[in-house]
């Protein structure tokens, strides 16, 4: 068991403004799997996804990666825990534009003083056909292209989970099938867990379990 | 976390620019004015080295009051000179004299100025205290060296005989042997002066004895030790080295140049303020560009410190680079301003990159560039990670104290600002001054606390007659960031205070300086003669007998031991007293001196005086009035007595000078003609009108408030290119919503206008705010001054210089609205949107 809720709860604002955004999700999330997490605009996927990862707090109920409480978690922690257990991929790439596609890759390494483990280096590198892009900034690259050096940014320090908010939303079909592919693949040859958030019915076809949201609620799991 | 400073460092290089433009400025400002500063010191010190060139120590009179050497004081006794020249350690030894000698104008005929002549000390030219232009030193007994200006002025050229006027009032037809340059020189300097060889030097001027001698030390002698030794054989005369020879003088003639050199650091340190601000704001600005890649930073594992970290390092290099380039602009600034400040006939002072000048600059400008980016750096590092991933970029939390702490604050720094400046009113300078200064900075405090609140209703209330639809916009965008827009027009608000202060307070102090003059000197012209001469008794009585003249008043005055310290003592004709001469008066009337009274510049009334004359030995009077001799600029003889003791104890031929005033109603013309008629006959007299000393006296203010100008219009300049940056930058915030307003029919015409006017009103509101406070702290300046009583207190506010300055500085605003403006109007509409 890699990730868990239990009766997550997260309401924005106060009042008579307040949304509830989730109301008591309960979701577990299983090592070595593919999970798309899908439903309508304002069904709360992407809040559920940002509790899941740290980014948000959740105002009540629990939130476990492996065996830390994420909920009440100072900053601090936050950061290291995203920093060493936790891949982003996201919809608009969000690579730094001054760094090279190579600085963007090892960037979370860097941050935490480390070196990347050459073989998972070459490895990545090979899978993503990125051998030849690496002195490249992000500008000077296509879409599919630079959503590869965010798959290989997130890989590259072996988290515990991988979120990928709507990785296919702004590429083409090709790009995205083949982004897609790469997830697949990562999660059948390095047991890597992945979690995609997505209304894309395309991208929830390559998952090996979908979880629906609707209206802050769990629809199906 | 260093590859990612330096990659976003190439990456973002155009945008730093616009930061490092302010840094640069800021540096080059402050090494600039420290450079020019230390330049000017040397140059004083040099002209002085001209003065004091290659002496170790000098034997003069004992202490008078007035710097060795200078005209007018005793003297040392030939005989001294051999007993010194003996002196081991010294290598070489001469007098020097000086004494009056003037040369008369080819054209007129008439006496060409006050002159001095002075001599080549034979036994080493090098000590004779001036240097060589052209041609050569006089080495025959008619030959004779002119100092090159006034070669220049009467355009005479080597090999040309000249008519000298000797002290005795004898003309003697010399050679010109060459020019020379005597630098800037309180005795002698700025005024002809004759350099014979020493035995016509005695002749021509008088004199019987050296004003001083002057010594140079054997290699491996300390000046200090020559100067023992010297002080061993001249025991009752005064002794100094060459170091102390050349300060005293060079204080004596730059009493203006350490209130420049105080000034000059008042405006670098308010340019690194100026600066700070436009730092400040240009790091905030891009720190809220970038609060995404921050986020993304955040969601990626960096830490806290990590993202404060890489934004300090990134103003470090920004800071360090920027000053480098600052450095390098201000010793190029300095170069040129020390060329178009110096003195006429100078020539530039040399340039003197002295390494602490340097240090200072580039440490504050990495330390305030470092220092103005720890608040945006620390907001940067408050950027919720989440900002990444939702989809628009969040701005950046910006530190925001309740606006009802903003007013206490406001109100606190205003009352205690205003407290401080009421205070200096009452304080004598310089420490009132200083009060006034720290009240006016604190009350500035309040102004910038307020800014946000106040600026914003200000620029709508400006813009406020015109309804169109893109004036609207534009108050509405200058509205939306308070802080922003306070910050901007702050920077220029400063540079505009002090352009409208040091304005009102140079134009009060010429104001002053006219009335001052107006006040004490209150005649038309005054008749005087070359070096210590006097004007002939039948000249005056020709005078007494001109037509159209009410007063003809002569005045002696005589440098003479009065209750045991040497004093300027003076006498004026009876019916000029208090009407022709009217110093500030502390006590009793100068009507009142008579036979056996006195007025005198300090003491009280009823004490008495001790006057040694020649001729009618000490001499006791009883004081009856006291007056201020220390008005501004006008000399006022330190003891008035009445004529008829002054011509029971002095003898004298005739008076030093006679002042004369026109009938009213007579036309200068006619006057002016009266006056040349009647000393037509002397050709050693000159007649002064109270114009042509009035122009004297203001030249050196003068060139004082064109320096300052010149300074002052640095720090508008960074002020402006704060505005220019924050605009900049707000365009680059701003790009999708101009492109959503292109596609919704604004026109590229109606979008650079609208950015136009934006920066058109944020430097209007500068002007407004600036030019109220610095008319007001002008005014509390020169209230100060009066207090003092040094004669300035007549306030004067050039409305038409500072109308000037609000239209350039609106014009400037525009200007700088410019560039950001047509880079808004010209990027894709598409791209924009899309991005």
């Amino acid at each position: 068991m890699t990730v868990s809720t239990k009766d997550l709860v997260k309401i924005y604002g106060s009042g008579e403004t307040s949304v509830t955004a989730l109301d008591g999700v309960t979701l577990e999330f299983r090592t070595g799997e593919l999970t798309a997490i899908m439903g309508p605009s304002g069904s709360g996927k992407s809040t559920l996804m940002h509790c899941l990862a740290g980014l948000d707090t959740a105002t009540s109920g629990s939130v476990r990666l492996g065996d830390t409480e994420l909920t009440g978690l100072p900053d601090k922690q936050l950061t290291l825990l995203r920093r060493k257990r936790v891949g982003f991929v996201f919809q608009s790439f969000n690579l730094l534009p001054a760094l090279t596609a190579e600085q963007n890759i090892r960037l979370p390494l860097d941050l935490a003083g480390r070196r990347p483990d050459p073989a998972l280096w070459n490895h990545l590198i090979g899978r993503l056909g990125l051998a030849t892009r690496l002195n490249h900034r992000p500008g000077e690259l296509s879409g599919g292209q630079q959503q590869r050096v965010a798959c290989a940014r997130a890989l590259i320090t072996q988290p515990d989970v991988i979120f990928a908010d709507e990785p296919t939303g702004n590429l083409d079909s090709a790009s995205g099938a083949e982004v897609l592919a790469f997830l697949r693949l990562s999660v059948r040859e390095l047991r890597q867990t992945v979690i995609i958030v997505t209304h894309d019915q395309v991208a929830a076809s390559y998952a090996d379990r979908v979880v629906a949201l609707a209206d802050g609620r769990v629809t199906r799991c | 976390m260093l590859t990612f400073v330096l990659a976003g460092l190439r990456y973002r290089r155009a945008r730093l620019l616009l930061s490092s433009v302010a840094v640069a400025l800021g540096v080059a400002f402050v090494s600039g004015t420290l450079l020019l500063n230390a330049s000017m010191n040397a140059s004083y010190y040099s002209r002085f080295a001209t003065g004091a060139a290659n002496v170790a120590a000098l034997v003069a009179a004992p202490h008078s009051g007035n710097p060795p050497g200078q005209f007018g004081g005793q003297t040392v006794p030939r005989s001294l000179l051999g007993t010194i020249r003996d002196i081991d350690g010294v290598a070489a030894a001469d007098g020097r004299v000086i004494g009056p000698a003037a040369i008369l104008d080819p054209a007129t005929g008439h006496v060409a100025g006050n002159g001095f002549g002075v001599n080549v000390t034979a036994a080493d030219p090098s000590l004779s205290g001036f240097t060589l232009v052209s041609g050569h030193l006089p080495d025959a007994p008619d030959e004779v060296d002119i100092d090159k200006s006034t070669a220049a002025d009467e355009h005479l050229t080597v090999g040309q005989q000249v008519k000298v006027v000797t002290s005795t009032g004898g003309i003697r037809v010399f050679t010109l042997a060459g020019t020379i340059s005597t630098g800037v020189n309180p005795g002698i300097g700025n005024s002809t002066v004759l350099a014979f060889q020493t035995s016509e030097a005695f002749s021509v001027t008088g004199q019987s004895s050296y004003a001083l001698i002057v010594a140079r030390a054997r290699p491996g002698v300390s000046q200090h030790s020559l100067a023992t030794r010297l002080a061993a054989v001249a025991r009752g005369y005064q002794v100094q080295t060459g170091a102390q020879f050349a300060s005293e003088e060079a204080n004596d003639t730059t009493g203006v140049g350490s209130v420049l050199t105080t000034g000059i650091l008042i405006f670098a340190a308010i340019a690194l303020i100026v600066a700070c601000i436009v730092i400040y704001n240009t790091f905030g600005i891009l720190i809220a560009q970038r609060s995404r890649e921050f986020a993304l930073l955040r969601c990626v594992g960096a830490s806290r410190r990590q993202v404060f970290r890489a934004m300090l390092g990134e103003a470090l290099c920004v800071g360090l680079a920027s000053s480098a380039g600052g450095l390098l602009l201000g010793i190029a600034l300095s170069w040129v301003l020390g060329h178009v400040l110096a003195p006429p006939g100078t020539g530039p002072a040399p340039l003197v990159i002295a390494p602490s000048a340097v240090a200072v600059a580039v440490i504050t400008g990495v330390v305030v560039t470092v220092g103005a980016s720890v608040l945006p750096a620390a907001a940067a590092t408050r950027i919720a990670p989440v900002a990444a991933v939702s989809g628009a970029g969040a701005l950046a939390a910006v530190t925001r104290r309740s606006s009802w702490l903003r007013v206490a604050f406001a109100a606190v720094t205003a009352v205690a600002g205003l407290a401080l400046t009421l205070a200096g009113l009452h304080t004598k300078i310089p420490a009132g001054l200083f009060e006034v200064a720290a009240g006016g900075c604190v009350f500035f405090l309040a102004v910038l606390a307020l800014g946000p609140l106040i600026t914003p209703p200000l620029v709508a209330l400006l813009a406020a007659p015109w309804r169109a639809v893109i004036t609207r916009m534009a108050v509405a965008n200058a509205r939306r960031n308070p802080h922003r827009i306070a910050a901007s027009t702050a920077a220029l608000t400063i540079g505009v205070t002090l352009m409208t202060l040091f304005t009102v307070v140079f134009s009060s102090v010429q104001a002053s300086t006219d009335a001052a003059i107006a006040g004490h000197y209150p005649f038309d012209y005054v008749v005087e003669t070359s070096g210590s001469q006097l004007v002939p008794p039948r000249v005056v009585s020709a005078l007494d007998r001109a037509p159209g003249l009410s007063t003809v008043a002569s005045v002696y005055t005589q440098h003479t031991t009065v209750n045991g310290h040497q004093l300027l003592l003076g006498a004026y004709s009876h019916d000029a007293l208090g009407v022709m001469l009217k110093p500030k008066m502390v006590a009793g009337s100068l009507a009142a001196v008579g036979p056996g009274t006195a007025a005198a510049g300090s003491g009280r009334v009823g004490s008495f005086i001790e006057v040694s004359t020649p001729d009618a030995g000490t001499v006791r009077l009883r004081v009856v009035a006291v007056y201020n001799v220390s008005a501004y600029r006008t000399p006022v003889p330190d003891v008035l007595i009445s004529t008829a003791d002054f011509v029971r104890g002095f003898r004298p031929a005739g008076p030093g000078a006679v002042v004369i005033d026109a009938s009213p109603g007579v036309s200068t013309a006619s006057s002016r003609a009266a006056v040349n008629a009647a000393v037509a006959s002397d050709p050693l007299l000159k007649v002064d009108t109270l114009a042509d000393y009035k122009a004297t006296l203001n030249s050196g203010v003068d060139s004082i408030l064109d320096l300052v100008t010149a300074l002052v219009a640095l720090a508008v300049l960074i002020a402006l290119t704060g505005i220019s940056n924050t605009l900049t930058l707000s365009v680059i915030e701003r790009t999708r919503e101009s492109a959503l307003l292109r596609a919704l029919g604004l026109t590229r015409g109606q979008l650079r206008q609208m950015l136009l006017t934006e920066a058109v009103l944020m430097a209007v509101v500068a002007v407004l705010l600036g030019g109220g406070l610095g008319i007001g702290f002008g005014a509390a300046i020169i209230g100060s001054m009066e207090h003092s009583g040094n004669g300035i207190g007549t306030l004067s506010v050039p409305f038409g210089h500072l109308a000037l300055y609000a239209v350039i500085a609106a014009v400037a605003g525009m200007v700088a609205g410019v560039l950001p403006s047509r880079r808004a109007a010209r990027t894709d509409l598409l791209t924009q949107l899309r991005d």
